[in-house]
């Protein structure tokens, strides 16, 4: 067949630039070669726990040991297609497989195109791939209406079929047939799939879906319509009969970065890490700032988080590697304002954060789209401090409200599935909630967001009266402004207008330990980072409840804060200072480093063996990836550490699993930090009777992933971050709080500072104007 | 030539030489028979409409959904965390299924939706294949998927005797069924659209 198994590697236009690029590359080029070593050593030290990495490095270095391992890469692969079709998850979730097929199927084309394959071989290989495709996929695709359908499921089946089509039509017309009907039906649909997402570029299906789906869907839709179906300017401009642009998406998947690295937990999942793929082609494409900065201060560098239902997220990072930086520009980069969506406001260093969202909920089932009217995340510090996201799976919580169980058929075999969507609902956000109605949804569709206001200076507002109101019938007005003022103080204006007395509640949903302070409530999170928020008018009644299992992380629960107040005419002022009792900054570096083989090691033999060995590594992966070492699971760690006479802290690093932390031979007990510690670098007090130490000896045991698939679907963290060391400062707490009318005055232990709440651009209140 | 290879170009037939539609649609094999629907669809000449009915007849003989669940999947998942793994797996069933089994497995309902949506692109029904859209939305063993493309059929070959069936389906909780219904419905009874109200 002469079609392009034999000829360039598809979307690698120059294969031999890449290679002279990747295979120069040294010490000195910084990330690009760490990741490019990274990829590299875990695809020939461990081929079969990092598959997804081995077609590429064979492709970039073309010698026979890496194209041996790639090819037993595509066998096993093919081996698995069989027995996979007898998976209810191939069965009823085609879309989770096909976008995987066509990478297989697109890895495949590369290796041809080296001749890692005879045409013989190629040709029985191909057809395989083509006719899986053909019959599983192509089915699916038919299945989601045209051209309504427009998710990530649909985006997966069109770009998938698009894209195998593609690859295996012969290029002189002559079919097959199958990859031609593909092609052909998947260019009818695909533009429409770019064009009809929503104009501001996010779904509503959460940080998750736009970060694991549909962002790293765009590159190669984009790319594959301008090479395949002879269009351009494709990631610019709306291509369809929608006014969506491609290039929105990347830049609302962007903006979900919060300030170290988690993504924004809005409507389902909660806190998780970014992908890097789509960050490097959108710099590379629009040389924005926003990707460079994003790629450069928040992502994490490790292995690995799935795109598309496949863990090659690394590799297209190399292959969209963007060759310059921009001109450093705007200092308020983070901030960030889409009207249909929310708003975003950061202090310059990232250290005050504040989010506001008002995207629609979906209706009558908000198992995605959550009912989160304008509510706020509030993050400090680089840590998070508000709770978002999905509980832990299988734990009763106090959100599975009695009318919000759904029972579906349609994801299994001769079975059906009930689960409660009650954590989708007001009551879990940090909102404005009305008589306590915890379980308020949308039945009807309907616009849910009346107007929005905003101010590049950092001020958002929207009204989101119209859920309320289909709720509670005399509903006039549920406004929010949320501010961030010079110095770091947000401020939160919470408005209600009614025909009738209700009682309203301004509802903060935070990370544990929430205690009461004068006029309000102080959170701290584990790392030391602390909110404090009061209500200026001192007028509600607060009240601080656990809430178990939800969301399941950072912590496996939250803090339900409520403030409420029976009234019909309503304004609620309060003030927010985030601050902190600890920094931790100072990196440690130079640990040395021992494997455990079998993971047995006793703790006297770990330390005998660290204390002789001259290995050492930064800590930013595990130890396999940077140093020479075997890939291995188990690893000890040990630091001669310099510090002040005085109580210290230790940052350890994000993503250990079966971690164990020894100080001066004493153990530390890590188990708080058992699940924020997947996310969030723990802070770890040293021992009180070394405070008046200059040195301690710091042993940590770790165990890491051993490739792509231990997180068993839900991506693999391997180990990153170093361990810093730190100590106390003053906390900055909030001493009054002054009001007139506008104008705040609020006096800390450190300073005071004069705010002004934004009026101008506001729709005016009205006291009394409920009526 | 193998087994595979014989199917992968009895496919290519089937969607490419008209004259030979009608045999391939009878096919042993289902990947051929789904090939056969598919390019019967293609053509968008009625004329198929008999031929399609027949390959349904024929999956209608077969135990579609009633195979064994596989026990474990050695090296492997039965969710979807099976989607990310680039590594060979092996079904292990308590009782194995015989081939009958093992080929509806995986076939399921991929040959009636073919057929349904050939007639769909062809756009003309006769009253028995109007009975088998409307029994394919109501029968709760069927396929979502095939339900789905029974409604999009009935947006071109529906009558108002479809309406109650459609109704029905609306009301089944699958977002893709509920919206191809809903959208025959609106069809249906819109004036001065096939089979629409006047």
């Amino acid at each position: 067949m002469r079609h392009l198994l034999g000829s360039q590697p598809f979307l690698l236009d120059d294969l031999a630039a890449l290679r002279t690029e990747l295979l120069a590359l040294g010490p000195d080029d910084g990330r690009r070669f760490e990741l490019w070593r990274m990829v590299r050593d875990s695809a020939r030290r461990a081929p079969d726990q990092f598959g997804w990495f081995v077609p590429f490095v064979a492709v970039v270095t073309q010698e026979r040991a890496d194209i041996d391992r790639a090819r037993g890469i595509i066998d096993a692969y093919l081996r698995k297609m069989e027995p996979q079709s007898f998976s209810t998850g191939l069965q009823f979730h085609f879309w989770c497989f096909a976008f995987p097929h066509a990478k297989v199927a697109l890895y495949f084309q590369w290796l041809c195109s080296i001749g890692a394959y005879t045409a013989d071989e190629a040709d029985a290989i191909g057809q395989r791939l083509l006719e899986y495709h053909f019959v599983n996929f192509y089915y699916g695709m038919r299945d989601k209406p045209e051209p309504e359908c427009v998710d990530n499921q649909a985006l997966s089946l069109v770009l998938s079929s698009t894209v195998v089509g593609h690859l295996f039509r012969r290029t002189d017309g002559g079919g097959p047939r199958m990859a031609e009907i593909m092609l052909r039906d998947g260019l009818r649909r695909l533009p429409g799939m770019l064009s009809e997402l929503p104009a501001s570029g996010y779904t509503g299906e959460g940080s998750d879906y736009m970060n694991c789906v549909v962002a790293p869907a765009i590159p190669l839709a984009v790319e594959v319509l301008e090479r395949a179906g002879g269009l351009a300017r494709v990631l610019e401009e709306s291509i369809g009969t929608g006014e969506a642009r491609p290039v929105s998406v990347l830049r609302m998947m962007a903006r979900s970065f919060m300030p170290g690295g988690l993504l924004l937990p809005w409507d389902n999942y909660g806190y998780q890490f970014g992908v890097r793929s789509s960050l490097a082609y959108g710099a590379k494409r629009t040389g924005e700032e926003l990707f460079f900065r994003v790629l450069d201060e928040e992502v994490i560098w490790t292995y690995d988080i799935g795109i598309g239902w496949a863990y090659d997220d690394l590799v297209w990072t190399l292959i969209w590697w963007p060759a310059s930086h921009p001109l450093e520009t705007a200092a308020a980069w983070r901030d960030w304002y889409e009207p249909a969506v929310g708003a975003a406001f950061a202090t310059p260093l990232g250290d005050r954060y504040v989010m506001q969202m008002w995207d629609d909920s979906e209706p009558v089932y908000p198992t995605r789209a959550h009912v989160n009217p304008n509510a706020v995340l509030l993050n400090g510090f680089r840590v998070p401090l508000s709770a978002d996201g999905s509980p832990t799976e299988g734990a009763p919580h106090r959100f599975q409200f009695d009318d919000t169980w759904r029972e579906v058929s349609f994801l299994a075999m001769d079975s059906s599935t009930s689960y409660n969507f009650g954590d989708g609902c007001a009551g879990a956000h940090s909102v404005i909630l009305l008589d306590g109605a915890e379980g308020m949804r949308a039945t009807l569709d309907y616009p849910q967001v009346t107007s929005t206001a905003h101010d590049p200076r950092g001020w958002a507002w929207a009204d989101v009266t119209p859920v309320y109101r289909e709720n509670i019938p005399d509903v006039l007005e549920v406004s929010r402004l949320t501010q961030l003022h010079e110095g770091g103080i947000i401020t939160i204006v919470d408005r209600v207008r009614s025909g009738e007395p209700h009682r309203v509640t301004s509802r903060f949903v935070m990370r544990p330990s929430a205690t009461m302070i004068e006029g309000g409530v102080r959170v701290r999170t584990a790392e030391g980072v602390t909110v404090q928020i009061v209500d200026v008018d001192g007028a509600s009644d607060i009240s601080i409840e656990h809430a178990d299992h939800v969301p399941a992380k950072p912590d496996d629960g939250s803090a339900i804060i409520d403030f409420s107040t029976e009234s019909a005419d309503l304004e609620r002022v309060f003030v927010a200072l985030i601050s902190r009792e600890l920094e931790t900054d100072t990196p440690l570096e130079g640990a040395q480093v021992v494997p455990d083989a079998k993971g047995d090691l006793d703790y006297p033999t770990a330390v005998q063996r660290l204390r002789a060995t001259d290995v050492r590594v930064p800590m930013n992966l595990p130890a396999y990836l940077e140093a020479d070492l075997p890939a291995g699971q188990h690893w000890w760690y040990r630091l001669d550490v310099v510090k002040e006479r005085r109580a210290t802290w230790l940052r350890l690093p994000v993503g250990m699993h079966e971690a164990r932390l020894f100080v001066g031979d004493e153990e530390v007990d890590l188990s708080p930090f058992r699940i924020s510690g997947e996310l969030i670098a723990p802070r770890i007090r040293v021992p009180q009777r070394f405070d008046d130490s200059e040195r301690v000896e710091v042993i940590l045991r770790v165990s890491v992933p051993r490739g792509h698939y231990d997180g068993e679907g839900w991506g693999t963290i391997g180990m990153t971050g170093g361990m810093g060391i730190g100590y106390e400062v003053e906390e900055e707490v909030i001493v009054a709080v002054d009001r007139d009318g506008p104008n705040l005055r609020v006096a800390t232990t450190h300073r005071v500072h004069d705010l002004t709440i934004a009026t101008v651009g506001v729709p005016p209140w009205t006291p009394g104007g409920g009526q | 030539m193998t087994e595979r290879a014989l199917d992968f170009a009895l496919m290519e037939r089937a969607l490419t030489e008209p004259s030979e539609m009608a045999a391939l649609g009878r096919h042993p094999h289902w990947r051929v028979r789904y090939a056969a629907a598919i390019g019967m669809g293609e053509t968008g000449d009625p004329a198929w409409l008999n031929d399609l009915r027949a390959i349904m007849a024929m999956e209608e003989e077969r135990d579609l959904y009633g195979q064994p669940q596989v026990q474990e999947f050695i090296g492997g998942f039965d969710d979807t965390r099976a989607a990310e793994l680039l590594a060979a797996t092996e079904a292990v069933w308590e009782t194995p299924p015989t081939p009958e089994q093992y080929d509806a497995w995986q076939c399921r309902g991929r040959v009636r939706q073919a057929c349904i949506l050939a007639v769909a692109a062809i756009g003309q029904a006769d009253d028995a294949w109007r009975e088998l859209l409307h029994r394919a939305l109501r029968d709760p063993r069927e396929d979502f998927v095939v339900k789905a493309a029974a409604a999009k059929a009935l947006q071109r070959v529906g009558t108002r005797d479809s309406l109650p069936h459609l109704e029905f389906a609306v009301t089944l909780d699958e977002w893709c069924l509920s919206l191809e219904s809903r959208k025959a419905i609106t069809l249906l009874t819109t004036p001065e659209t096939p089979g629409g109200s006047s």
